[in-house]
């Protein structure tokens, strides 16, 4: 076999495809992108004024909290990231055009869980009672009560929450990393 | 009857990088320099603590990326090379630096290390380093936990569940193939949990996962104690989280063992400092200086004068920090273990390759810890996850927080304005793979090649390395061009079944240069 030394690819600009998908990147961030096929374009100009005079929306959708907003986004643009207000709540985001003053959906995006930044229960209002379930027989879970000062479980959970910057292999360099190995830092220029 | 246990964990990974086109891809030096660096010296003392009858326990990940390159033939061969080549350079020095005490002290220490790492690669393991660790596996004081097959991000490839059951299944199954067992546990790649994976981590028969510390401390609801204990979420799957004080003693950039001014200087090689005539061929073939693995210095200090590196002087901190974390994990469990029902577990997570790559000394710090665990304490034991939880199976229900062990301690690392075009075409070759998969259930022998071929790609293409090298900011180029090949292959095997013109020397060749997974069966898309 003649093995191919060169091959090269571009990456497709698009798919033709209508569609929005969401992802979550923090507690407080999402990222979205989108891609309209013209089949949606000719459709929507069937009905409506036309597709490029429209405002290009993002219709977000807190289904937790069961409320939504609009953002108005560049009609050119094919991904957006939304800052959310609620931490540990779902979401799901509309793409669409504003005709006549009415938002006229597109696509409607996947569910995203968007995490939470916080501890579930308040410590002081730990349960009295604690559900515990055997790893090995799944079906056996019983209550326990908790005893002793309610204060010492806050021994195991005051924790600094930040998580810390690792040394990865793939050929990183100490400032890239936010990691110094004190006495390295003097050669942050060769690697430079 | 000991108070607590310390479960240490070292999660060994590297992105599947294999040029059997051509030497000229310094990115190969990954794996002969963790190789070198650090499995070996790690199968050494695992061994040296066998033949000395200490007895101990510890975890590891073994990626199948990893898993895969250290089977491989090409590989294996370069690995060797790297491996005479450095001990020929180290002969080399010992002639160059004569008349320098303290360098050809070092020169002869170096040529020691690379001919016991020959033997114990050659010799005793014929270049495949997978038996060294499935023997320990065997013997019970190893515990080998799978990962997605090629560390995927899962919670951003979810979009299409098949996606990430497929990373699922298929890291399994190289698992499988090369430890002749199957897996408990699961190293989800960056620590990163959603909820939605518990079905395939179910479906495929993993018991437990590792996570960062607020998927423990923001579970709901929260975990009585914290990260001293394992969680088990409604469906059954239980998860260690890591502990903050022990990873610190590590990984911090102020206070973290490895930045000792005694401990060898990482960033000082004669690969950058030696004339170039002499250096040339111990380096890249591509003709770029890059790190040789001799370096001379010790950390010294916050200066450019660094001093000579003495060994000696090094092993001595070793032990001394070796009795520090001991005896930090003394406190913490005497504080801990009257406070709970069930003995404390701190589970101290870090990548293998600090070990001796980035922190030289590293692996005999471990052999050392391990031996002082032995001998100079008895409140606590080590422990694997399987042991301790078939010891303590009663634990705490609770639901995992969403996390990842990455910057922030979310997604931001494998999702930002560096590299989220990735996630388009991540998902549309996962759409269309879970398409052909569903539409083509009858294929003919070359079709079934085909369609391997294009699972393979799309699995290469979702490695977790590609966005995260972008964000890193070090090799970014070969980042993006190694996302533009996969998907581009992908596209071009699917475009030829589409059509039925499928082009065999193409696919001989695609199968040729990413021969991963060889047992891969495409029809997992089609659920």
């Amino acid at each position: 076999m003649q093995l191919l030394k060169s091959e090269y690819y571009e990456l497709p600009t698009k798919y033709n495809r209508t569609v929005i998908r969401l992802l979550v990147q923090s507690p407080t961030r999402m990222f979205a992108y989108w891609e309209v096929s013209e089949d949606t374009i000719k459709n929507f100009n069937k009905n409506n004024p036309k597709y490029g005079d429209c405002i290009a929306v993002l219709k977000v959708t807190n289904l937790t909290k069961n409320y939504s907003y609009n953002i108005p986004v560049n009609p050119y643009a094919d991904n957006y990231y939304i800052d959310v207000d609620d931490p540990g709540c779902k979401y799901q985001v509309e793409l669409g055009r504003m005709a006549k003053k009415k938002f006229v959906n597109l696509y409607t995006s996947n569910v995203a869980s968007v995490p939470s930044n916080h501890p579930a229960t308040p410590l002081n209002v730990l349960q009295d009672e604690i559900l515990f379930a055997n790893y090995l027989c799944i079906g056996d879970k019983r209550k326990i009560k908790l005893y002793g000062d309610r204060e010492q479980y806050k021994y195991f959970n005051n924790q600094n929450h930040t998580a810390f910057e690792r040394k990865r292999f793939l050929g990183s360099s100490e400032n890239e990393f936010g990691f110094e190995f004190p006495g390295s830092s003097d050669l942050s220029m060769r690697l430079s | 009857m000991p108070k607590g246990y310390l479960n240490f964990v070292l999660h060994a990974h590297l992105p599947y990088v294999r040029h059997p086109e051509s030497e000229l891809y310094m990115e190969e030096r990954w794996l002969f320099e963790a190789i070198s660096e650090t499995y070996i010296p790690l199968i050494k003392y695992f061994q040296k603590l066998i033949d000395e009858n200490i007895p101990f326990k510890i975890t590891m990940n073994i990626s199948a990326p990893l898993i895969t390159m250290l089977q491989d033939d090409v590989l294996q061969h370069r690995s060797l090379q790297y491996l005479v080549e450095r001990l020929w350079l180290s002969h080399k020095e010992i002639r160059r630096t004569k008349g320098h005490n303290d360098m050809n002290n070092l020169a002869h220490f170096y040529y020691e290390r690379y001919k016991e790492q020959y033997t114990i690669f050659k010799r005793q393991y014929n270049c495949n380093l997978i038996p060294a660790f499935k023997k320990f596996q065997d013997m019970g004081v190893l515990e080998i936990v799978a990962c997605p097959a090629t560390h995927g991000f899962l919670p951003l490839l979810n979009v299409t569940p098949n996606a990430s059951r497929a990373q699922i299944a298929n890291g399994i199954k190289v698992y499988e193939e090369a430890f002749g067992r199957h897996p408990n546990g699961m190293w989800l790649s960056e620590c990163a949990y959603i909820p939605e994976l518990e079905d395939a981590l179910k479906e495929f028969g993993i018991r437990y996962i590792f996570l960062e510390t607020h998927g423990i401390t923001n579970a709901d609801p929260t975990p009585i104690y914290g990260t001293l204990s394992p969680i088990i979420s409604p469906n059954g799957i239980a998860a260690f989280g890591r502990d903050l004080k022990s990873s610190e003693q590590v990984w911090s950039s102020i206070t973290g063992y490895p930045g000792h001014p005694n401990y060898r200087e990482f960033y000082k090689d004669i690969g950058f400092e030696s004339d170039w005539e002499y250096i040339k061929p111990f380096v890249a073939k591509s003709g770029h200086r890059v790190d040789t693995g001799l370096k001379y210095h010790r950390i010294t200090g916050k200066t450019n004068n660094k001093d000579f590196y003495h060994p000696d002087w090094a092993m001595e901190i070793a032990e001394q920090q070796a009795d520090h974390f001991m005896y930090s994990r003394v406190d913490q469990i005497n504080q801990s273990a009257p406070n709970m029902i069930i003995p404390p577990i701190i589970t101290s997570q870090y990548d293998a390759e600090l070990y001796g790559h980035w922190w030289f000394e590293g692996p005999y710090w471990l052999y050392v810890l391990f031996k002082k665990i032995h001998y100079n304490q008895d409140t606590f034991e080590l422990i694997t996850p399987s042991e301790y939880l078939s010891k303590y199976p009663t634990i705490q229900q609770s639901s995992p927080a969403i996390s990842t062990w990455g910057a922030h301690g979310y997604s931001e690392v494998w999702i930002n304005p560096g590299n989220d075009y990735m996630y388009k075409h991540l998902h549309a070759a996962g759409e269309r793979m879970t398409y052909l998969a569903r539409c083509i259930t009858q294929p003919t022998e070359l079709e079934r090649k085909a369609l391997n071929q294009c699972a393979r790609e799309l699995l290469l293409a979702q490695s977790s390395d590609w966005p995260f090298i972008v964000t890193m900011n070090t090799m970014v180029e070969y980042a993006h061009k190694r996302l533009k090949d996969h998907i581009g292959r992908f596209n071009a095997l699917a475009d030829m079944i589409d059509k039925h013109e499928i082009n065999e020397d193409y696919l001989e060749n695609v199968m040729y240069k990413d021969k991963i997974f060889p047992n891969i069966d495409y029809s997992i898309y089609a659920k």
